[in-house]
């Protein structure tokens, strides 16, 4: 009884659920009726593309490979399904912090370096101490400072954000070169523990849904979230209306720093070490990903998580794909960069769509 | 197009425009005559915009036909319109930033001024500089950069711009608001002229008495429609105003009271502060005080908003608030200070974006619990503002960009009420509506007063700083020069003399 009246004080009736429900679903038909797919379509028409895009590539890979190359190769068995899932992962962790920093119409293009100079880090601890969580907080630090940085260089130097993560990739690459050259191998393996837990299937699924979910609703329902796209939209009127540039910046660049932190932790996880070369061409990868997925690089209002995963899920459908049709690597790339300009010439027409102008 | 009429210019017939569910235009029939000043009148969205912004390029009707000079016409640009003879003077801001005035005027035109593919910089701002002459237009060269021009400065180079290729039509849709008083005297001499040389002119505004005073005709419109096309001599504000809504709207539009009154405690306080041009401004808002600053569009009184709100830094000084130095707008309001901005559609709107996130915007902090917010408590917020200012849009999700002037102020205005401002910096909040929504807007300022809230409210429009405010200054080179107490003998006249 005390609990009906604590919801009721916050004018929530229980009993009027079932009327409410019946009414519900009895004016539906009529709402479907009425509403205005047209218009509705016109408005989400680079998130219904996007979808479509990545429905038509399930279905030519469901066939193509096998009329290609013979009847026992399809996208459907489990174990490739599984290694696209491996693929996924560390794609979509970045693609879903990345989606922070888009979504205020900045960029990132030190994505790969800092993953592959944080992943470096993490072995060096775990293999000297023994401790995961030591090796998670140093890296965890680091990309916060790198946080800070680019925030810092953004809202007080008053420079493009994408001139902070230039510098950020030369230190970076700078960096990574250091640490593999002290190693004299052009890969770090881990000798204490294993994270080959990590590397279960069911495990990924269940981390890429809970991080969507998280990144989902810190888009959406947080002040930081609906401050990015203000920002994203419109600088000068979000800051009239109270944002502090330098503070949702910060807590931006900090949430990609997170994502970006796991992501690197599962990278280590594929085969318990992590290479020289394994990440260098990320910072492209998430442009494209985020591009095929609707989301448009000028940030604002119109960027969604759901823009992020699918541009991730069609992104490596494409390569997985095409390598089971037996297209080698190089044309894996060739095909890739034909729909990057295809999606350029798209939609640099006019101001609004997905490029910023 | 029939040819008998030689005096017809223009004409569309049965046109039709549709913004997905919203009907702009309903198979509206309209004619235009030569050496006519033809006024459009109507609410925000009864489609007097866009009957033009058909007929100058910048949109394709859904459906109808146009004629100009006995041709049909179809422009599918704006620039097309304007060699065609058709130009338009916007409501927004539409320079280049960045640039000089010169290369402001001749933008697409640089090949006149080029030999061997270089362009001549010092012709361009010659015949730049001789076209300003022309005009009577002081103070600035074709040299200048145009962002160190002030926004009225702007609008009057856009008008320069339309007016250099000579067109037969001219079309300024709302653009006295945005002028300063010297551009309005510029803008009415080039209307006249135009008029006089067998030209015409459609002129798009909200200011009721500016249309009587200044057009031959005056046509208006409601809900998309074409209700009746008045000559000067058939002119009447009542019938005119009465037209334009559907029904008697009465004469109560500013305040009934002519006894100034406030309460002891003071809202927003101006203490010696000193900002670029402005020296030693000190003022007290108290609670429930309406303080009007008038003047000219240069005098200052605009900084003193921003000032107000914390977006423009103090050099020395204070702006205390409850005795917290306000020195940002995020500060300002967290401590209750609100400020629709006169640049709405830069500063005050974001365009790209819903009504309901525009709404919401200052109020996040308010709303949010561990910076979580509730989808519930948003949308009651945003449903009361909507319905508060009767936002005539098919959802809360609708995009700003897609409303016309007057639901996009008002979406402006619903920000502040949304976050409980104590405080309300006002600055020229009526610019671009509706003689209805106006009235509407005093209404809510004057509700605002007799809850308490200290408003300020700076404006380019005497009558409404007169029928508003108990106390009106009028500043003159960034001080000022005379106060005024609210009175029923207060004249427009009285004020002018201490502005100019």
């Amino acid at each position: 009884m005390g609990k009906e009246k604590n919801y009721e004080k916050k004018g929530i009736n229980f009993k009027e659920f079932p009327q409410k429900a019946k009414t519900f679903f009895k004016e539906l038909p009529g709402k479907i009726k009425t509403f205005n797919w047209k218009e509705w379509a016109k408005d989400n028409i680079f998130s219904l593309v996007a979808i479509g895009g990545f429905i038509v590539l399930l279905i030519v890979f469901s066939f193509l490979p096998q009329l290609m190359r013979g009847s026992r190769v399809t996208f459907w068995r489990p174990a490739v399904l599984s290694a696209y899932i491996e693929q996924a992962t560390v794609y979509l962790i970045l693609a879903l912090g990345a989606c922070f920093v888009y979504l205020m119409g900045s960029m990132d293009i030190s994505v790969g370096y800092q993953v592959a100079v944080f992943a470096t880090i993490f072995i060096v601890i775990v293999n000297a101490t023994g401790s995961i969580f030591l090796a998670l907080l140093t890296i965890v630090l680091l990309g916060l400072i790198c946080a800070v940085f680019n925030a810092f260089v953004g809202a007080y130097v008053k420079l493009p954000t994408v001139m902070s993560s230039v510098i950020l990739m030369q230190l970076f690459s700078g960096l990574t070169t250091y640490l593999y050259a002290d190693s004299g191998f052009s890969s770090r393996p881990l000798t204490n523990v294993s994270l080959s837990v990590l590397n279960q299937t069911w495990v990924r699924i269940l981390v890429l849904i809970a991080l969507a979910c998280v990144a989902f609703y810190l888009t959406n329902y947080t002040v930081v979230g609906k401050r990015a796209k203000a920002v994203g939209s419109n600088k000068l009127a979000a800051q009239m209306a109270g944002a502090d540039l330098l503070k949702t910046r910060v807590l931006c660049y900090g949430a990609f720093a997170l994502f970006l932190c796991v992501a690197a932790v599962f990278s280590i996880a594929r085969k318990d070490s992590f290479g020289e070369a394994d990440s260098v061409s990320y910072q492209m990868d998430i442009m494209i990903m985020l591009l095929m997925g609707g989301m448009p690089l000028s940030g604002g209002y119109k960027g969604r998580v759901l823009n992020t995963v699918v541009g991730t899920l069609t992104y490596v459908l494409l390569n997985v794909g095409l390598s089971l049709c037996g297209v080698s690597a190089e044309y894996v790339f060739l095909v890739r960069s034909v729909i990057f300009i295809v999606i350029v010439c798209l939609t640099c027409r006019k101001p609004g769509l997905l490029l910023p102008r | 197009m029939q040819t008998g009429d030689e005096s017809l210019i223009f004409k569309a017939s049965h046109m039709h425009k549709a913004f997905g569910p919203t009907i702009a235009l309903k198979d509206v029939d309209f004619e235009l005559h030569r050496g006519e000043i033809r006024g459009l009148i109507g609410e925000n969205g009864s489609g007097k915009s866009t009957i033009m912004s058909i007929a100058s390029g910048m949109q394709p009707a859904t459906s109808g036909e146009m004629f100009y000079k006995g041709q049909p016409w179809a422009p599918k640009t704006m620039l097309e319109a304007q060699n065609g003879g058709i130009a338009m003077i916007l409501q927004e801001s539409n320079t280049i930033p960045g640039v000089t005035v010169a290369e402001n005027l001749y933008a697409g035109r640089e090949k006149e001024f080029a030999k061997f593919g270089f362009i001549s910089m010092r012709k361009m701002y010659k015949a730049a500089d001789e076209v300003l002459a022309k005009f009577n237009i002081t103070g600035f060269k074709g040299s200048t950069k145009i962002n160190t021009l002030s926004f009225e400065t702007r609008k009057l180079i856009e008008i320069i711009r339309a007016m250099e290729k000579d067109p037969d039509i001219l079309v300024v849709d709302e653009t006295t608001t945005a002028l300063s008083f010297d551009g309005r005297e510029i803008l009415y001499k080039i209307i006249n002229d135009m008029a006089a040389n067998n030209k015409a002119v459609v002129f798009i505004s909200h200011d009721l008495d500016e249309i009587m005073d200044k057009c031959t005709h005056v046509t208006v419109l409601r809900d998309g429609e074409i209700i009746d096309t008045l000559e000067k001599s058939q002119f009447e504000k009542k019938k005119i105003s009465s037209l334009m809504v559907g029904r008697d709207i009465g004469d109560a539009y500013y305040r009934e009271d002519f006894t100034p009154s406030s309460q002891e405690e003071v809202g927003l306080e101006f203490k010696d502060v000193c900002s670029g041009p402005i020296k030693d401004f000190n003022l007290k808002v108290h609670k429930g005080e309406i303080v009007g600053i008038g003047g000219l569009s240069d005098c200052g009184m605009h900084l003193i908003g921003q000032i107000g709100f914390g977006a423009r830094k103090v050099s020395s000084g204070e702006v205390l608030r409850g005795g917290t130095h306000i020195t940002s707008p995020s500060k300002a309001i967290k401590h209750g200070v609100g400020y629709v901005s006169k640049n709405r559609d830069t500063e005050a709107l974001i365009l790209e974006a819903p009504i309901k996130a525009n709404i919401l915007l200052p109020s996040l902090s308010l709303i949010s619990k561990f910076s979580f917010i509730s989808p519930k408590t948003e949308n009651d917020m945003v449903n009361a503002e909507i319905k508060r200012y009767s936002i005539k849009a098919p959802s809360s999700k609708t995009y700003v960009s897609k409303l016309s002037g007057g639901n996009k102020q008002k979406v402006s205005f619903a920000k502040w009420t949304a976050a409980k401002s104590d405080v309300i910096i006002m600055d020229c909040p009526t610019r671009g509506v509706d003689v209805a929504v106006k009235q509407a807007m005093y209404k809510i300022i004057n509700d605002m007063k007799n809850a308490g809230k200290a408003i300020l409210l700076i404006s380019e429009e005497m009558t409404e700083l007169i029928g508003m405010s108990d106390r009106l200054l009028v500043m003159k080179d960034f001080k000022v020069n005379k106060e005024f107490m609210r009175s029923p003998d207060l004249k427009e006249t009285d004020i002018i003399e201490y502005m100019l």
